[in-house]
């Protein structure tokens, strides 16, 4: 496995292959795996994405109260036909926040790279795979293409929030979902490596603060929005935008602000969002009752 | 110096949210507890410290670590009815909070208790991303990850018990990739820990069994053995981990 997102897109670029090929050659050869043996896994993971997003969109609670539904008031915001993002991008939003809500709700999920962020890449990729008529395999191709990325920016930097914060784990997953992206709508290695790095680079910084320690405010409205990071970077490296920082330097970029970045602001609800004076009653009210009562924090605020 | 090496590393594992630390290493803990001992124990006490003992509700650790108790996979739907399933499976539970202090911020602490009076008590802790390290056992210290196939050997501290049971080992040909021997102190009960490469055949595990001032031989299977596919069915999730026991008195 090569260290480097650029000289893999040299190779590609040599050998005319393309992203997917060359990470799925890579997988064969660590795992000893048969071509047919890495697919059916990545058709399961991929079944699980799918299951995870309609149970989502039915509607969901979590354990403490804290979230749940608004994938539904999504949908149905949807189906008004008043999006101004268009269907494409509304649709992302709305399988996206359907499955991380139905990891807060404790339901099965497949991590995306992980648990907390196992809405933006599905989200992305549920939305666009009618309008580009991908074949079931072309949706393991995308998969195979982003996990393949994904290793590359857990070695160069993390993909793990008590490590890097929020830009490792959401900002990972709007990255490789780009990149996935691209060459789903037949862009170039190189275009997807762009398409990694701009969307990385509009996440560098972003905090881990969960408030009251659980993966839920602000995690999943953060993967609604990482789907539209994505989609907007892979469409500006569509048009041939490139980023001016090499994508490497960027993936580099990120690991050194995670290193920098306090500990308060690295999972441990210490920091930010997790003590404001709304969350610290929240939290003190799941402390005490072990539910969080949302309207009552409402009515406490006024 | 590649942490990452699997696409599967990255798009999976498949696992109940929300957290591969709170909620899939909580799993886990309580599967390999639930291995040593054998099989559901009747009464269950768990000691929550540090983050599980302040986040276990959101989290579901408790759901957690009774499903992994039970014998449920970490992708297990039915790990948010854990109370319930407890209560079809006649196992008795009791939480507790703790605010003393502990080494690592996700530790608990499992008391298990059968009818005839078996009992059982492991120390757990979740190091993230569904990693753990049980740390004790019955009193003894020791560590355990759950990763490799391992053999626990409960004997008597006695000159050339190892000896024995490591030639059992290299007459079928099986390598032991680790070893740790804890005593409660000099010519006591002592335990023996061995990873090895290979899962350990019943035969081999009773042949160690019989070997003088041994009381108990455990064999604890691989538990980074993802799940085929998320299972329905009852009887194939409740089994899967079961361990195989042999041992002489």
């Amino acid at each position: 496995m090569i260290h480097r997102l650029q000289e893999v897109i040299s190779l590609c670029d040599l050998e005319q292959i393309s992203l997917h090929e060359y990470f799925l050659a890579c997988e064969m050869e660590e795992s000893g795996s048969s071509e047919e043996e890495v697919l059916r896994h990545m058709e399961q993971n991929l079944s699980v994405m799918e299951r995870a997003a309609l149970q989502g969109i039915e509607g969901v609670k979590s354990r403490s109260g804290m979230t749940g539904a608004d994938a539904k008031l999504l949908a149905q915001y949807l189906q008004s036909g008043k999006a101004l993002s268009g269907s494409i991008y509304t649709r992302a939003m709305v399988y996206a926040t359907a499955i991380n809500e139905v990891n807060a709700a404790m339901g099965v999920i497949c991590a995306t790279p992980t648990a907390g962020s196992s809405g933006t890449l599905p989200g992305v990729l549920f939305a666009i795979r009618n309008h580009l008529k991908m074949s079931r395999r072309d949706q393991l191709n995308f998969l195979i293409t982003a996990a393949g990325c994904g290793i590359i920016i857990g070695n160069q930097a993390s993909i793990s929030g008590a490590e890097g914060g929020c830009q490792a784990e959401v900002g990972s997953a709007a990255a490789i979902s780009a990149a996935a992206t691209v060459e789903a709508c037949g862009g170039t290695p190189s275009q997807s490596g762009h398409a990694l790095a701009i969307a990385l680079k509009n996440l560098l910084g972003l905090s881990c603060d969960p408030v009251a320690g659980l993966v839920e405010v602000p995690c999943i409205k953060r993967n609604t929005a990482g789907v539209v990071i994505a989609m907007s970077s892979a469409e500006m490296s569509l048009a041939g935008v490139k980023s001016r920082i090499p994508v490497d330097e960027v993936i580099e970029a990120m690991g050194k602000i995670g290193r920098m970045m306090p500990v308060a602001l690295k999972e441990t609800a210490l920091g930010g969002l997790a003590q404001t004076k709304t969350a610290l009653k929240m939290a003190k009210q799941l402390e005490e009752n072990a539910y969080i009562d949302l309207e009552s924090i409402s009515v406490q605020k006024e | 110096m590649s942490v990452y090496k699997s696409l599967f590393d990255i798009i999976g594992p498949v696992m109940v949210g929300p957290s591969s630390s709170h909620t899939a290493g909580a799993v886990r803990i309580g599967l390999v507890a639930r291995s040593i001992f054998g099989n559901t124990p009747e009464e269950v006490h768990i000691v929550l410290f540090g983050s599980f003992a302040h986040t276990y509700q959101g989290h579901g650790t408790d759901l957690a670590l009774i499903s992994g108790l039970m014998g449920l996979p970490t992708s297990s739907e039915k790990i948010r009815q854990a109370y319930e399933l407890a209560k079809k499976a006649n196992m008795k539970v009791t939480i507790e909070s703790s605010n003393d202090p502990t080494e690592h911020a996700n530790t608990a602490d499992l008391y298990l208790k059968s009818s005839d009076g078996r009992t059982l008590s492991l120390r757990g802790i979740s190091l993230g991303g569904g990693t753990i390290d049980i740390t004790k056992i019955d009193g003894f210290d020791i560590h355990l990850s759950g990763e490799n196939p391992t053999i626990l050997v409960f004997h008597k501290d006695q000159p050339g018990i190892i000896t024995q049971v490591t030639g059992v080992l290299a007459k079928v040909n099986i390598n032991i990739s680790n070893m740790e021997v804890s005593r409660r102190g000099k010519g006591e009960l002592a335990l023996m820990l061995l990873a090895t490469d290979g899962e350990i055949p019943a035969q081999t595990m009773e042949e160690i069994g019989k070997i003088a001032h041994i009381n108990q031989v455990i064999a604890l299977g691989a538990l980074n053995v993802e799940p085929d596919f998320i299972s329905d069915s009852d009887t194939k999730e409740e089994y899967s981990y079961d361990p195989q026991i042999t041992g002489s008195n």
